[in-house]
Protein backbone atom coordinates (compact mmCIF):
# COMPACT_ATOMS: atom_id res chain seq x y z
CA UNK A 1 0.00 0.00 0.00
CA UNK A 2 1.22 3.52 -0.57
CA UNK A 3 -0.04 6.89 0.51
CA UNK A 4 -1.93 7.48 -2.71
CA UNK A 5 -3.92 4.30 -2.61
CA UNK A 6 -7.45 4.52 -1.31
CA UNK A 7 -7.40 3.67 2.38
CA UNK A 8 -10.83 2.14 2.07
CA UNK A 9 -12.86 0.73 -0.75
CA UNK A 10 -16.08 2.38 0.43
CA UNK A 11 -17.58 4.99 -1.85
CA UNK A 12 -16.07 8.44 -1.26
CA UNK A 13 -18.20 10.87 0.69
CA UNK A 14 -17.83 13.84 3.02
CA UNK A 15 -20.58 15.00 5.37
CA UNK A 16 -20.54 18.47 6.93
CA UNK A 17 -23.31 19.79 9.17
CA UNK A 18 -25.41 16.77 8.29
CA UNK A 19 -25.19 17.45 4.52
CA UNK A 20 -23.26 15.45 1.95
CA UNK A 21 -20.62 17.20 -0.15
CA UNK A 22 -22.00 17.62 -3.65
CA UNK A 23 -20.22 15.66 -6.41
CA UNK A 24 -18.63 18.94 -7.51
CA UNK A 25 -17.31 19.73 -4.02
CA UNK A 26 -15.92 16.22 -3.79
CA UNK A 27 -14.29 16.50 -7.23
CA UNK A 28 -12.70 19.83 -6.21
CA UNK A 29 -11.27 18.23 -3.10
CA UNK A 30 -9.87 15.29 -5.02
CA UNK A 31 -8.41 17.42 -7.77
CA UNK A 32 -6.72 19.75 -5.29
CA UNK A 33 -5.38 16.73 -3.41
CA UNK A 34 -3.91 15.28 -6.60
CA UNK A 35 -1.98 18.51 -7.06
CA UNK A 36 -0.11 17.95 -3.78
CA UNK A 37 3.34 16.79 -4.84
CA UNK A 38 6.35 15.63 -2.89
CA UNK A 39 8.51 13.15 -4.74
CA UNK A 40 10.64 12.40 -1.69
CA UNK A 41 7.57 11.55 0.39
CA UNK A 42 5.98 9.54 -2.42
CA UNK A 43 9.27 7.61 -2.73
CA UNK A 44 9.39 6.94 0.99
CA UNK A 45 5.78 5.75 1.00
CA UNK A 46 6.34 3.43 -1.95
CA UNK A 47 9.63 2.15 -0.54
CA UNK A 48 8.33 1.63 2.95
CA UNK A 49 5.04 0.03 2.06
CA UNK A 50 6.55 -3.19 3.42
CA UNK A 51 5.84 -1.90 6.92
CA UNK A 52 2.14 -1.77 6.22
CA UNK A 53 2.33 -5.33 4.89
CA UNK A 54 2.71 -6.32 8.54
CA UNK A 55 -1.07 -5.94 8.69
CA UNK A 56 -1.35 -8.93 6.38
CA UNK A 57 0.42 -11.29 8.83
CA UNK A 58 -1.56 -14.50 9.29
CA UNK A 59 -0.60 -14.90 12.93
CA UNK A 60 1.94 -13.67 15.46
CA UNK A 61 4.63 -16.03 14.23
CA UNK A 62 4.20 -14.72 10.69
CA UNK A 63 4.22 -11.18 12.05
CA UNK A 64 7.52 -11.80 13.83
CA UNK A 65 9.05 -13.29 10.67
CA UNK A 66 7.98 -10.27 8.62
CA UNK A 67 9.18 -7.85 11.29
CA UNK A 68 12.59 -9.49 11.47
CA UNK A 69 12.86 -9.31 7.71
CA UNK A 70 12.11 -5.58 7.86
CA UNK A 71 14.73 -5.10 10.55
CA UNK A 72 17.21 -7.20 8.64
CA UNK A 73 16.74 -4.98 5.60
CA UNK A 74 17.77 -1.91 7.50
CA UNK A 75 19.72 -1.85 10.72
CA UNK A 76 21.82 1.20 9.94
CA UNK A 77 20.99 4.66 11.15
CA UNK A 78 22.10 7.34 8.76
CA UNK A 79 21.68 10.96 8.00
CA UNK A 80 21.56 10.79 4.20
CA UNK A 81 17.79 10.92 4.20
CA UNK A 82 17.54 13.64 6.83
CA UNK A 83 15.39 16.35 5.37
CA UNK A 84 16.34 19.98 5.80
CA UNK A 85 13.53 22.49 5.37
CA UNK A 86 14.23 24.82 2.43
CA UNK A 87 15.90 28.10 3.41
CA UNK A 88 13.90 31.18 2.47
CA UNK A 89 15.04 34.80 2.52
CA UNK A 90 18.08 36.32 4.17
CA UNK A 91 17.28 34.78 7.55
CA UNK A 92 16.97 31.38 5.92
CA UNK A 93 20.31 31.75 4.14
CA UNK A 94 22.06 32.77 7.39
CA UNK A 95 20.49 29.81 9.19
CA UNK A 96 21.60 27.52 6.39
CA UNK A 97 25.19 28.81 6.67
CA UNK A 98 25.15 28.33 10.45
CA UNK A 99 23.81 24.81 9.98
CA UNK A 100 26.59 24.02 7.52
CA UNK A 101 29.29 25.24 9.96
CA UNK A 102 27.73 23.34 12.86
CA UNK A 103 27.48 20.20 10.75
CA UNK A 104 31.14 20.36 9.74
CA UNK A 105 32.03 20.62 13.44
CA UNK A 106 29.69 17.82 14.52
CA UNK A 107 30.34 15.41 11.67
CA UNK A 108 33.15 13.55 13.46
CA UNK A 109 31.30 12.94 16.77
CA UNK A 110 28.12 12.12 14.84
CA UNK A 111 29.81 9.48 12.72
CA UNK A 112 31.39 7.96 15.79
CA UNK A 113 28.03 7.77 17.59
CA UNK A 114 26.31 6.42 14.46
CA UNK A 115 29.00 3.76 14.03
CA UNK A 116 28.48 2.54 17.59
CA UNK A 117 24.70 2.66 17.35
CA UNK A 118 24.73 0.73 14.07
CA UNK A 119 26.91 -1.94 15.65
CA UNK A 120 24.47 -2.26 18.57
CA UNK A 121 21.46 -2.41 16.21
CA UNK A 122 23.01 -5.10 14.10
CA UNK A 123 24.00 -7.24 17.10
CA UNK A 124 20.51 -6.87 18.60
CA UNK A 125 18.73 -7.87 15.41
CA UNK A 126 21.05 -10.84 14.88
CA UNK A 127 20.53 -11.97 18.49
CA UNK A 128 16.78 -11.60 18.14
CA UNK A 129 16.71 -13.52 14.87
CA UNK A 130 18.81 -16.27 16.43
CA UNK A 131 16.50 -16.45 19.46
CA UNK A 132 13.45 -16.78 17.19
CA UNK A 133 15.18 -19.52 15.17
CA UNK A 134 16.10 -21.40 18.35
CA UNK A 135 12.57 -21.18 19.74
CA UNK A 136 11.09 -22.40 16.47
CA UNK A 137 13.50 -25.33 16.39
CA UNK A 138 12.72 -26.07 20.05
CA UNK A 139 8.97 -25.89 19.34
CA UNK A 140 9.27 -28.19 16.32
CA UNK A 141 11.30 -30.73 18.37
CA UNK A 142 8.72 -30.67 21.17
CA UNK A 143 5.86 -31.11 18.72
CA UNK A 144 7.63 -34.06 17.10
CA UNK A 145 8.25 -35.63 20.50
CA UNK A 146 4.64 -35.14 21.51
CA UNK A 147 3.41 -36.72 18.28
CA UNK A 148 5.74 -39.69 18.81
CA UNK A 149 4.44 -40.11 22.36
CA UNK A 150 0.84 -39.87 21.19
CA UNK A 151 1.52 -42.50 18.54
CA UNK A 152 3.06 -44.75 21.19
CA UNK A 153 0.11 -44.33 23.55
CA UNK A 154 -2.65 -44.47 20.93
CA UNK A 155 -2.78 -48.27 20.30
CA UNK A 156 -3.15 -48.99 24.02
CA UNK A 157 -5.81 -46.26 24.40
CA UNK A 158 -7.69 -47.57 21.38
CA UNK A 159 -7.62 -51.12 22.76
CA UNK A 160 -8.88 -49.92 26.14
CA UNK A 161 -11.73 -48.00 24.49
CA UNK A 162 -12.84 -51.00 22.49
CA UNK A 163 -12.85 -53.28 25.48
CA UNK A 164 -14.97 -50.87 27.51
CA UNK A 165 -17.27 -50.26 24.59
CA UNK A 166 -17.77 -53.95 23.99
CA UNK A 167 -18.52 -54.52 27.63
CA UNK A 168 -16.67 -57.80 27.38
CA UNK A 169 -13.97 -57.25 29.97
CA UNK B 1 -34.00 -1.83 56.01
CA UNK B 2 -31.02 -2.14 53.69
CA UNK B 3 -30.84 -0.19 50.45
CA UNK B 4 -31.38 -1.99 47.15
CA UNK B 5 -28.09 -2.85 45.47
CA UNK B 6 -27.12 -2.62 41.81
CA UNK B 7 -23.57 -3.66 40.96
CA UNK B 8 -21.64 -3.49 37.72
CA UNK B 9 -19.27 -5.97 36.08
CA UNK B 10 -16.61 -4.72 33.68
CA UNK B 11 -13.70 -6.47 31.97
CA UNK B 12 -11.06 -4.03 33.18
CA UNK B 13 -10.98 -0.75 35.01
CA UNK B 14 -8.78 2.28 34.33
CA UNK B 15 -9.11 6.02 34.62
CA UNK B 16 -9.04 6.94 30.93
CA UNK B 17 -11.06 4.01 29.62
CA UNK B 18 -14.51 4.96 28.24
CA UNK B 19 -16.35 1.96 29.72
CA UNK B 20 -14.77 2.56 33.13
CA UNK B 21 -15.75 6.21 32.95
CA UNK B 22 -19.32 5.25 32.20
CA UNK B 23 -19.38 2.66 34.98
CA UNK B 24 -18.16 5.33 37.40
CA UNK B 25 -20.86 7.74 36.32
CA UNK B 26 -23.58 5.08 36.55
CA UNK B 27 -22.37 4.17 40.04
CA UNK B 28 -22.49 7.80 41.08
CA UNK B 29 -26.03 8.26 39.63
CA UNK B 30 -27.22 5.08 41.34
CA UNK B 31 -25.73 6.05 44.68
CA UNK B 32 -27.34 9.49 44.47
CA UNK B 33 -30.67 7.80 43.82
CA UNK B 34 -30.34 5.77 47.00
CA UNK B 35 -28.92 2.52 45.73
CA UNK B 36 -25.85 0.73 46.99
CA UNK B 37 -23.53 0.20 44.08
CA UNK B 38 -20.05 -1.09 43.37
CA UNK B 39 -17.95 -1.88 40.32
CA UNK B 40 -16.25 -5.26 39.91
CA UNK B 41 -13.49 -5.89 37.38
CA UNK B 42 -10.90 -8.53 36.62
CA UNK B 43 -8.20 -8.02 39.27
CA UNK B 44 -5.18 -8.07 36.92
CA UNK B 45 -6.97 -5.61 34.64
CA UNK B 46 -7.62 -2.98 37.29
CA UNK B 47 -5.09 -0.20 36.73
CA UNK B 48 -2.86 0.29 39.79
CA UNK B 49 -4.07 3.87 40.35
CA UNK B 50 -7.71 2.66 40.33
CA UNK B 51 -7.32 -0.26 42.74
CA UNK B 52 -9.31 1.39 45.52
CA UNK B 53 -12.13 2.39 43.18
CA UNK B 54 -13.09 -1.00 41.71
CA UNK B 55 -13.21 -4.39 43.38
CA UNK B 56 -11.88 -7.66 41.96
CA UNK B 57 -14.26 -10.40 40.74
CA UNK B 58 -13.25 -12.55 43.73
CA UNK B 59 -15.10 -10.11 46.02
CA UNK B 60 -18.34 -10.36 44.02
CA UNK B 61 -21.15 -12.38 45.60
CA UNK B 62 -23.72 -13.15 42.87
CA UNK B 63 -26.57 -13.69 45.33
CA UNK B 64 -26.34 -10.24 46.90
CA UNK B 65 -27.24 -7.57 44.31
CA UNK B 66 -30.84 -6.90 43.28
CA UNK B 67 -29.55 -6.24 39.77
CA UNK B 68 -26.27 -6.37 37.90
CA UNK B 69 -25.21 -4.30 34.90
CA UNK B 70 -22.73 -6.27 32.81
CA UNK B 71 -20.61 -4.11 30.47
CA UNK B 72 -19.98 -6.52 27.64
CA UNK B 73 -17.25 -5.97 25.05
CA UNK B 74 -14.93 -8.95 25.34
CA UNK B 75 -14.71 -12.42 26.88
CA UNK B 76 -13.85 -12.36 30.57
CA UNK B 77 -14.60 -14.36 33.71
CA UNK B 78 -17.47 -11.92 34.29
CA UNK B 79 -19.66 -13.95 31.92
CA UNK B 80 -19.75 -16.83 34.41
CA UNK B 81 -20.45 -14.45 37.30
CA UNK B 82 -23.27 -12.86 35.33
CA UNK B 83 -24.83 -16.27 34.80
CA UNK B 84 -24.79 -16.92 38.55
CA UNK B 85 -26.54 -13.63 39.49
CA UNK B 86 -29.82 -14.20 41.34
CA UNK B 87 -31.20 -10.70 40.84
CA UNK B 88 -32.06 -8.94 37.57
CA UNK B 89 -29.47 -9.11 34.82
CA UNK B 90 -28.78 -6.21 32.49
CA UNK B 91 -26.37 -6.33 29.56
CA UNK B 92 -24.78 -3.04 28.62
CA UNK B 93 -23.56 -3.76 25.10
CA UNK B 94 -20.54 -1.76 23.92
CA UNK B 95 -19.87 -3.89 20.84
CA UNK B 96 -17.11 -6.43 20.24
CA UNK B 97 -14.22 -5.50 17.96
CA UNK B 98 -14.09 -7.90 14.99
CA UNK B 99 -11.25 -10.35 15.79
CA UNK B 100 -9.76 -10.03 12.30
CA UNK B 101 -8.30 -6.65 13.26
CA UNK B 102 -6.06 -8.31 15.85
CA UNK B 103 -5.01 -11.39 13.87
CA UNK B 104 -1.25 -11.33 13.45
CA UNK B 105 -0.84 -8.49 15.92
CA UNK B 106 -2.12 -10.37 18.96
CA UNK B 107 -3.60 -13.82 18.45
CA UNK B 108 -4.65 -14.13 22.10
CA UNK B 109 -6.79 -11.01 21.90
CA UNK B 110 -8.22 -12.19 18.57
CA UNK B 111 -9.20 -15.48 20.26
CA UNK B 112 -10.70 -13.59 23.20
CA UNK B 113 -12.84 -11.50 20.87
CA UNK B 114 -13.89 -14.58 18.93
CA UNK B 115 -14.92 -16.19 22.22
CA UNK B 116 -16.86 -13.06 23.15
CA UNK B 117 -18.79 -13.19 19.87
CA UNK B 118 -19.51 -16.85 20.58
CA UNK B 119 -20.78 -16.02 24.08
CA UNK B 120 -22.95 -13.12 22.98
CA UNK B 121 -26.10 -15.10 22.24
CA UNK B 122 -25.96 -16.89 25.56
CA UNK B 123 -25.27 -13.70 27.52
CA UNK B 124 -28.25 -12.06 25.85
CA UNK B 125 -30.44 -15.06 26.66
CA UNK B 126 -29.52 -14.72 30.31
CA UNK B 127 -30.37 -11.03 30.39
CA UNK B 128 -33.60 -9.46 31.63
CA UNK B 129 -32.76 -6.31 29.68
CA UNK B 130 -30.23 -5.16 27.08
CA UNK B 131 -28.99 -1.60 26.81
CA UNK B 132 -26.90 -0.61 23.79
CA UNK B 133 -24.92 2.61 23.68
CA UNK B 134 -25.76 3.28 20.03
CA UNK B 135 -28.34 2.21 17.46
CA UNK B 136 -25.39 0.71 15.57
CA UNK B 137 -24.68 -1.57 18.53
CA UNK B 138 -28.38 -2.31 19.02
CA UNK B 139 -28.69 -3.44 15.41
CA UNK B 140 -25.66 -5.67 15.77
CA UNK B 141 -26.98 -7.11 19.01
CA UNK B 142 -30.25 -7.95 17.32
CA UNK B 143 -28.47 -9.79 14.51
CA UNK B 144 -25.81 -11.52 16.60
CA UNK B 145 -27.62 -12.04 19.87
CA UNK B 146 -31.21 -12.10 18.68
CA UNK B 147 -32.28 -9.55 21.25
CA UNK B 148 -33.97 -6.19 21.03
CA UNK B 149 -32.30 -3.58 23.14
CA UNK B 150 -32.98 -0.06 24.23
CA UNK B 151 -30.53 2.58 23.01
CA UNK B 152 -29.01 4.55 25.86
CA UNK B 153 -26.11 6.63 24.50
CA UNK B 154 -22.91 6.32 26.49
CA UNK B 155 -23.20 8.20 29.77
CA UNK B 156 -20.69 11.02 29.92
CA UNK B 157 -20.24 13.97 32.22
CA UNK B 158 -18.18 17.03 31.43
CA UNK B 159 -17.54 17.38 35.17
CA UNK B 160 -14.58 15.06 34.64
CA UNK B 161 -12.91 17.94 32.77
CA UNK B 162 -13.53 20.41 35.60
CA UNK B 163 -9.94 20.04 36.62
CA UNK B 164 -6.77 22.01 36.12
CA UNK B 165 -4.49 21.62 33.15
CA UNK B 166 -1.38 19.49 33.01
CA UNK B 167 1.43 22.06 32.99
CA UNK B 168 4.02 19.70 31.49
CA UNK B 169 1.79 18.78 28.53
CA UNK B 170 0.82 22.42 28.03
CA UNK B 171 4.52 23.35 27.93
CA UNK B 172 5.31 20.52 25.53
CA UNK B 173 2.45 20.94 23.05
CA UNK B 174 0.89 24.35 23.65
CA UNK B 175 3.23 26.11 21.20
CA UNK B 176 2.44 27.57 17.80
CA UNK B 177 2.45 24.28 15.87
CA UNK B 178 -0.86 23.11 14.42
CA UNK B 179 -1.79 20.02 16.42
CA UNK B 180 -3.76 17.09 14.99
CA UNK B 181 -5.03 15.07 17.93
CA UNK B 182 -6.11 11.47 18.17
CA UNK B 183 -7.27 9.98 21.49
CA UNK B 184 -7.91 6.29 21.98
CA UNK B 185 -6.25 2.99 22.67
CA UNK B 186 -3.50 2.17 20.19
CA UNK B 187 -5.19 -0.86 18.63
CA UNK B 188 -5.52 -2.01 15.00
CA UNK B 189 -9.22 -1.22 14.50
CA UNK B 190 -8.42 2.48 15.01
CA UNK B 191 -6.36 2.46 11.78
CA UNK B 192 -3.86 4.98 13.11
CA UNK B 193 -1.58 4.19 10.16
CA UNK B 194 -4.09 5.99 7.93
CA UNK B 195 -3.74 9.05 10.14
CA UNK B 196 0.05 8.91 9.93
CA UNK B 197 -0.05 8.68 6.13
CA UNK B 198 -2.50 11.58 5.86
CA UNK B 199 -0.47 13.62 8.33
CA UNK B 200 2.67 12.96 6.26
CA UNK B 201 1.08 14.71 3.28
CA UNK B 202 -0.24 17.54 5.44
CA UNK B 203 3.10 18.09 7.16
CA UNK B 204 5.17 17.93 3.99
CA UNK B 205 2.94 19.70 1.49
CA UNK B 206 0.55 21.91 3.43
CA UNK B 207 1.85 22.94 6.83
CA UNK B 208 5.34 21.95 8.03
CA UNK B 209 4.64 23.70 11.35
CA UNK B 210 2.38 20.87 12.45
CA UNK B 211 2.32 17.91 14.79
CA UNK B 212 0.32 14.70 15.15
CA UNK B 213 -0.45 13.81 18.76
CA UNK B 214 -1.44 10.21 19.34
CA UNK B 215 -2.74 9.83 22.86
CA UNK B 216 -3.64 6.52 24.41
CA UNK B 217 -2.25 3.43 25.96
CA UNK B 218 0.03 1.38 23.72
CA UNK B 219 -0.10 -1.59 26.13
CA UNK B 220 -3.19 -3.12 24.49
CA UNK B 221 -1.34 -4.17 21.32
CA UNK B 222 2.43 -3.67 21.43
CA UNK B 223 3.01 -5.23 17.98
CA UNK B 224 0.65 -2.74 16.34
CA UNK B 225 2.31 0.09 18.23
CA UNK B 226 5.70 -1.12 16.96
CA UNK B 227 4.39 -1.00 13.39
CA UNK B 228 3.18 2.58 13.83
CA UNK B 229 6.51 3.68 15.30
CA UNK B 230 8.35 2.06 12.40
CA UNK B 231 6.08 3.75 9.89
CA UNK B 232 6.49 7.22 11.42
CA UNK B 233 10.25 6.76 11.67
CA UNK B 234 10.67 5.53 8.11
CA UNK B 235 8.57 8.36 6.74
CA UNK B 236 10.90 10.70 8.63
CA UNK B 237 8.05 12.19 10.66
CA UNK B 238 9.68 13.50 13.79
CA UNK B 239 6.51 15.42 14.63
CA UNK B 240 4.42 12.32 15.21
CA UNK B 241 4.28 12.17 19.01
CA UNK B 242 3.01 9.18 20.95
CA UNK B 243 2.15 10.52 24.39
CA UNK B 244 1.07 7.17 25.90
CA UNK B 245 -1.73 7.12 28.46
CA UNK B 246 -2.50 10.52 29.97
CA UNK B 247 -4.66 11.42 32.96
CA UNK B 248 -8.03 13.19 32.61
CA UNK B 249 -6.41 16.58 33.22
CA UNK B 250 -3.75 15.68 30.65
CA UNK B 251 -6.41 14.75 28.11
CA UNK B 252 -8.22 17.98 28.81
CA UNK B 253 -4.97 19.89 28.19
CA UNK B 254 -4.36 18.09 24.90
CA UNK B 255 -7.87 18.91 23.66
CA UNK B 256 -7.15 22.55 24.53
CA UNK B 257 -3.89 22.41 22.55
CA UNK B 258 -5.49 20.72 19.53
CA UNK B 259 -6.42 22.47 16.29
CA UNK B 260 -8.37 19.45 15.11
CA UNK B 261 -9.35 16.01 16.33
CA UNK B 262 -8.96 13.34 13.64
CA UNK B 263 -9.85 9.66 13.71
CA UNK B 264 -9.70 7.09 10.90
CA UNK B 265 -11.10 4.30 13.07
CA UNK B 266 -13.02 1.63 11.20
CA UNK B 267 -14.79 0.13 14.18
CA UNK B 268 -16.30 1.99 17.13
CA UNK B 269 -19.36 1.17 19.18
CA UNK B 270 -19.76 4.84 20.06
CA UNK B 271 -16.39 6.71 20.46
CA UNK B 272 -16.41 8.90 23.55
CA UNK B 273 -13.39 11.04 22.49
CA UNK B 274 -15.59 12.60 19.80
CA UNK B 275 -17.87 13.95 22.51
CA UNK B 276 -14.90 15.08 24.59
CA UNK B 277 -13.42 16.93 21.60
CA UNK B 278 -16.74 18.62 20.85
CA UNK B 279 -17.11 19.54 24.52
CA UNK B 280 -13.74 21.33 24.24
CA UNK B 281 -14.80 23.06 20.98
CA UNK B 282 -12.23 21.21 18.86
CA UNK B 283 -13.38 20.55 15.28
CA UNK B 284 -13.68 16.84 14.58
CA UNK B 285 -12.90 14.91 11.40
CA UNK B 286 -13.95 11.27 11.69
CA UNK B 287 -14.52 8.30 9.43
CA UNK B 288 -18.20 7.72 8.74
CA UNK B 289 -18.13 4.31 10.40
CA UNK B 290 -19.64 2.30 13.27
CA UNK B 291 -21.33 4.27 16.03
CA UNK B 292 -19.43 7.48 15.26
CA UNK B 293 -22.13 9.16 13.15
CA UNK B 294 -24.50 8.82 16.11
CA UNK B 295 -21.99 10.24 18.56
CA UNK B 296 -21.36 13.22 16.27
CA UNK B 297 -24.96 13.90 15.28
CA UNK B 298 -24.69 16.80 12.85
CA UNK B 299 -21.41 17.89 14.39
CA UNK B 300 -17.95 17.31 12.98
CA UNK B 301 -16.94 16.33 9.47
CA UNK B 302 -17.47 12.71 8.50
CA UNK B 303 -15.64 11.12 5.60
CA UNK B 304 -15.30 7.79 3.88
CA UNK B 305 -13.38 6.54 0.86
CA UNK B 306 -10.71 9.25 0.83
CA UNK B 307 -7.04 8.46 0.27
CA UNK B 308 -4.29 9.88 2.47
CA UNK B 309 -3.76 13.04 0.40
CA UNK B 310 -7.47 13.76 0.23
CA UNK B 311 -7.84 13.31 3.97
CA UNK B 312 -4.86 15.64 4.54
CA UNK B 313 -6.50 18.27 2.39
CA UNK B 314 -9.89 17.85 4.05
CA UNK B 315 -8.30 18.35 7.47
CA UNK B 316 -6.45 21.43 6.23
CA UNK B 317 -9.71 22.92 4.99
CA UNK B 318 -11.29 22.35 8.39
CA UNK B 319 -8.36 23.97 10.21
CA UNK B 320 -7.55 26.77 7.78
CA UNK B 321 -10.77 27.83 6.11
CA UNK B 322 -12.62 30.00 8.59
CA UNK B 323 -16.15 29.60 7.12
CA UNK B 324 -15.93 25.80 7.11
CA UNK B 325 -14.37 25.73 10.56
CA UNK B 326 -17.12 27.99 11.92
CA UNK B 327 -19.85 25.87 10.32
CA UNK B 328 -18.37 22.74 11.87
CA UNK B 329 -17.95 24.34 15.30
CA UNK B 330 -21.50 25.74 15.23
CA UNK B 331 -22.92 22.30 14.40
CA UNK B 332 -20.83 20.77 17.18
CA UNK B 333 -22.03 23.42 19.64
CA UNK B 334 -25.65 22.54 18.76
CA UNK B 335 -24.85 18.87 19.21
CA UNK B 336 -23.33 19.55 22.62
CA UNK B 337 -26.33 21.64 23.62
CA UNK B 338 -28.58 18.64 22.96
CA UNK B 339 -26.13 16.44 24.81
CA UNK B 340 -26.05 18.77 27.83
CA UNK B 341 -29.84 18.89 28.00
CA UNK B 342 -29.90 15.14 28.35
CA UNK B 343 -30.98 14.02 31.82
CA UNK B 344 -28.76 10.96 32.11
CA UNK B 345 -29.84 10.28 35.67
CA UNK B 346 -33.55 10.21 34.78
CA UNK B 347 -32.92 7.99 31.72
CA UNK B 348 -30.91 5.55 33.74
CA UNK B 349 -33.32 5.40 36.66
CA UNK B 350 -36.32 4.92 34.39
CA UNK B 351 -34.66 1.87 32.87
CA UNK B 352 -33.42 0.58 36.22
CA UNK B 353 -36.86 0.87 37.85
CA UNK B 354 -38.46 -0.82 34.87
CA UNK B 355 -36.04 -3.73 35.07
CA UNK B 356 -36.50 -4.07 38.83
CA UNK B 357 -40.31 -3.88 38.59
CA UNK B 358 -41.01 -5.87 35.45
CA UNK B 359 -37.77 -7.55 34.49
CA UNK B 360 -37.69 -5.94 31.04
CA UNK B 361 -36.72 -2.90 29.08
CA UNK B 362 -38.71 0.35 29.08
CA UNK B 363 -39.13 1.30 25.44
Amino acid sequence: MNGNAAITDASPRVVVDGALFSPRQLDDLREEARALRDDDLAGRMAGESVILDLREARDESDFMARLLKRFGNRTQIGFERMRRPPARGLKGKVLEAVRRVLWSLMRGPHDWAAFQQNAVNEQTIRALAREVRLRRREGAALRARLEALERAVEPAGTRGGTMTGDGTS
Amino acid sequence: MSKPRIDQLTGGYAEGDAISQEARLIRSLLRSAGFDSDIYASGPHIAPESRGDARPYEAFVPSVPDAVIFHFSTATAASALFGAVRGRRIVRYHNITPPSFFEGFDDDVADELRRARGELEQIVRLADACWSDSAYNAAELEVAGGARSVVLPLFFSEDAFACGEDAALRAAFGDSLANWLFVGRIVPNKCIEDLILAFAWYHRCINPASRLLITGSEASCPAYYAMLRLLAARLGLMNVCFTGFVSTSGRHTLYRCANVFVTASRHEGFCLPLIEAMACAVPVVARDAGGMPEALGEGGVRYEGLDARELALLVSRVTDRAPLRETVLAAQARRMETWRRRDAGAELLEQVRHVLDTGGTAV
